[in-house]
C-alpha cells in the first residue's frame, strides 16, 4: 500500500503521469490519491516523488 | 450518448488554457480537462517567466504590451491578454558553487534600455492561466476540473479519451497534459524517444533575499555526486520576491540537503541570509528527446507533451493556439485528419525541427555531469567578459561555447583535464553522458 504524507505533498501531479497502472489522482485537496485495485506495487512513485512524500 | 465536441483539451496549463481559448473564440465546442480540482492554483513547478523577450524564439517575436497586459505573438498573429503584475528581466548570471560567475548581460545596463532591454518578464503563471480560462469560458468553453485522463482511443472518426470521472467523444484532442503524458505514453510515441533522465525538483518562494543585483536570474550550478544539480533564483512578478528552485538529473539526490547546504553552508549562504525553505512547489519529469511528428489518430500534442520540460511558457502558448487554429481549420474544410491540421504540423516542422539540434536543450544540464565543483569554479574564474543578454536555454549553449573560446588557450595551458571535459560536453551523445543518473524503471513507455 502506498503511504502518503498529505503534510508533504505539493499536489504537483508529477507521479500521476509516471504511474504505469494510471492508479494515481488528485483528491479535492489537490493531493495524491492512489486507487489500490490499480496499483501493482512497482514504487514508481516513491523513487520519483521530489519531496518524499510517498513510501510503502 | 456523451456529447461529441469539436476538440477536447487535455490539461489547464498554459498550453492548454491557449488551446481552449483559441479554439472558443473561434466558434468550436470546446472541453477543457484539468486533473487538478482547483484550476489555476499552480502546484508545479515553473519558471513563471515569458522568455524570450527582443529574441527570436521558434521562429516567432513576441510583444508584450505592460500598459494593458497584451501578449502578441507577432508573425502568428495569435494573442492574449495578461492582467497581473510583471516585472522585466534583463540578465541571467551563472555561478558556481565557489563563487565564480559568468555573466549574460548586466542588469544596470539593460535597465537603461528600458523595455528594449528586458530578456524576459517574470509574471504569476496562476494569473496568467486565470485570464486565459475566462476568456475561454466567456466563449462557451466548458471546464472540467478533478479529471485525470488514463486512455484515449481512436474509434471510427472520433476519438475518445477515457478519465477517472467519465469518457469525452471529440473530432479531434489536443494533449496539453505536459511533461510525461499520459496521451504520448498511451499513443505509443515515447518508445522512439530517446530517453535521458528523471529531472527532480522543489521550489520555494523567498522574499528577503541578499543578492548582488536587481532584474537578475541567477543559477548556481553545481554536482552532487556527479549528477548535474542546480539552484536557480527568479524574479517573481512580485516585487522582491523570487522563485528558489532546486534542480537535479539524479531523482537519488536528496533536493532538501541540497537546499540546506546551498542556503546555509555554501559559500553563496550570505544570499540567503534570514530566509527559511519552505517547499511550496515541485516537479518530476523525464527527460526525452522532442518528439518530430506532433500527432496520431487525430491527437495533436502542444507544449511540454512535446518537449522534455522546456517548452517555456511562450512555446506552449504559441503551440496550444497554432493547433486550435488548426482544428479550426480541419472541421472548416471538412478535414477531420491529419492533412486538415497540416498548418499546425508544417509549423512544428519550420519552428522547431528545422531549427534546433534534438538533444540541444539537454547541452543546458550537463555541465555538473562532466565536471567536479572545482572544475566549475575554475572555469568560471577565467569568464570574466559580459556575454550576450539571454536567457534562452536554445542559445545558451552556443554562447558558453563562445565564453570558453576566448580562455581555451588559458585552459589548455593550466587544466588540459578540463579542456577534455569540455570536450565530452560537445561530443558524446548526451544519454551516454547522463546514464549514470538515468533509471530506466522510470520511462514511461
Amino acid at each position: 500500500m502506498v503511504k502518503i504524507e498529505a503534510a508533504k505533498c505539493t499536489g504537483c501531479g508529477g507521479c500521476v503521469n509516471l504511474c504505469p497502472d494510471a492508479a494515481m489522482s488528485l483528491s479535492s485537496k489537490d493531493v495524491i490519491a492512489v486507487d489500490e485495485k490499480l496499483c501493482s506495487k512497482c514504487q514508481i512513485c516513491v523513487k520519483a516523488c521530489p519531496v518524499r512524500a510517498l513510501s510503502m | 450518448m456523451a456529447k461529441r465536441y469539436d476538440v477536447i483539451v487535455v490539461g489547464a496549463g498554459p498550453a492548454g488554457a491557449m488551446a481552449a481559448k483559441t479554439a472558443g473564440e473561434n466558434g468550436l465546442s470546446v472541453a477543457l480537462l484539468e486533473m487538478k480540482t482547483k484550476i489555476p492554483g499552480v502546484r508545479r513547478t515553473c519558471t513563471q517567466m515569458l522568455l524570450p523577450m527582443n529574441e527570436d524564439y521558434l521562429g516567432e517575436r513576441t510583444s508584450f504590451n505592460g500598459k494593458n497586459g497584451h501578449v502578441c505573438f507577432l508573425r502568428n498573429g495569435l494573442s492574449f491578454n495578461y492582467t497581473g503584475p510583471y516585472q522585466n528581466i534583463y540578465a541571467f548570471e551563472i555561478y558556481s558553487l565557489g563563487g565564480n560567475n559568468l555573466k549574460f548581460g548586466e542588469a544596470s545596463v539593460r535597465r537603461k534600455m528600458g523595455d528594449q532591454g528586458r530578456i524576459s518578464i517574470a509574471t504569476d503563471k496562476g494569473l496568467l492561466i486565470k485570464d486565459l480560462l475566462k476568456q475561454a469560458t466567456d466563449n462557451g468553453v466548458e471546464v472540467f476540473p478533478g479529471t485525470t485522463v488514463t486512455d484515449v482511443k481512436k474509434e471510427g472518426d472520433a476519438v475518445k479519451v477515457i478519465s477517472d470521472k467519465k469518457t469525452f467523444q471529440g473530432t479531434f484532442v489536443i494533449a496539453a497534459d505536459g511533461a510525461n503524458s499520459r496521451i504520448v505514453q498511451r499513443l505509443g510515441l515515447n518508445k522512439d524517444r530517446t530517453y535521458y533522465s528523471t529531472m527532480s525538483v522543489i521550489e520555494s518562494y523567498m522574499k528577503g533575499l541578499h543578492l548582488p543585483a536587481k532584474g537578475t536570474v541567477y543559477y548556481i550550478c553545481a554536482e552532487v555526486n556527479s549528477a548535474p544539480t542546480l539552484c536557480a533564483l527568479i524574479p517573481r512578478a512580485y516585487e522582491g520576491e523570487y522563485n528558489v528552485v532546486f534542480i537535479t538529473l539524479n531523482p537519488r539526490v536528496d533536493l532538501m540537503k541540497f537546499a540546506h547546504f546551498i542556503m546555509k553552508e555554501s559559500k553563496l549562504a550570505h544570499w540567503f541570509k534570514g530566509v527559511d525553505l519552505k517547499v511550496q512547489l515541485s516537479a518530476v519529469g523525464n527527460m526525452y528527446t522532442t518528439i518530430l511528428d506532433p500527432f496520431k489518430d487525430n491527437v495533436l500534442l502542444v507544449g511540454d507533451t512535446i518537449w522534455c520540460q522546456e517548452s517555456e511558457n511562450l512555446g506552449a502558448l504559441l503551440s496550444g493556439g497554432k493547433a486550435a487554429i488548426a482544428v479550426k481549420i480541419a472541421l472548416l474544410e471538412g478535414k477531420p485528419n491529419r492533412e486538415g491540421v497540416a498548418t499546425y504540423l508544417d509549423w512544428w516542422k519550420q519552428a522547431f525541427v528545422d531549427r534546433y539540434p534534438r538533444d540541444l536543450i539537454m547541452k543546458n544540464y550537463i555541465l555538473g555531469a562532466v565536471m567536479t565543483n572545482e572544475d566549475m569554479d575554475y572555469l568560471f574564474s577565467l569568464m570574466n567578459d559580459v556575454m550576450p543578454a539571454s536567457i534562452l536555454p536554445y542559445t545558451l549553449p552556443a554562447h558558453l561555447g563562445e565564453a570558453v573560446g576566448k580562455v581555451v588557450s588559458i585552459i589548455q595551458k593550466d587544466r588540459p583535464d578540463i579542456l577534455g571535459k569540455l570536450g565530452r560536453m560537445a561530443q558524446e551523445p548526451v544519454e551516454q553522458i547522463l546514464a549514470p543518473h538515468s533509471d530506466q524503471s522510470m520511462a514511461n513507455r
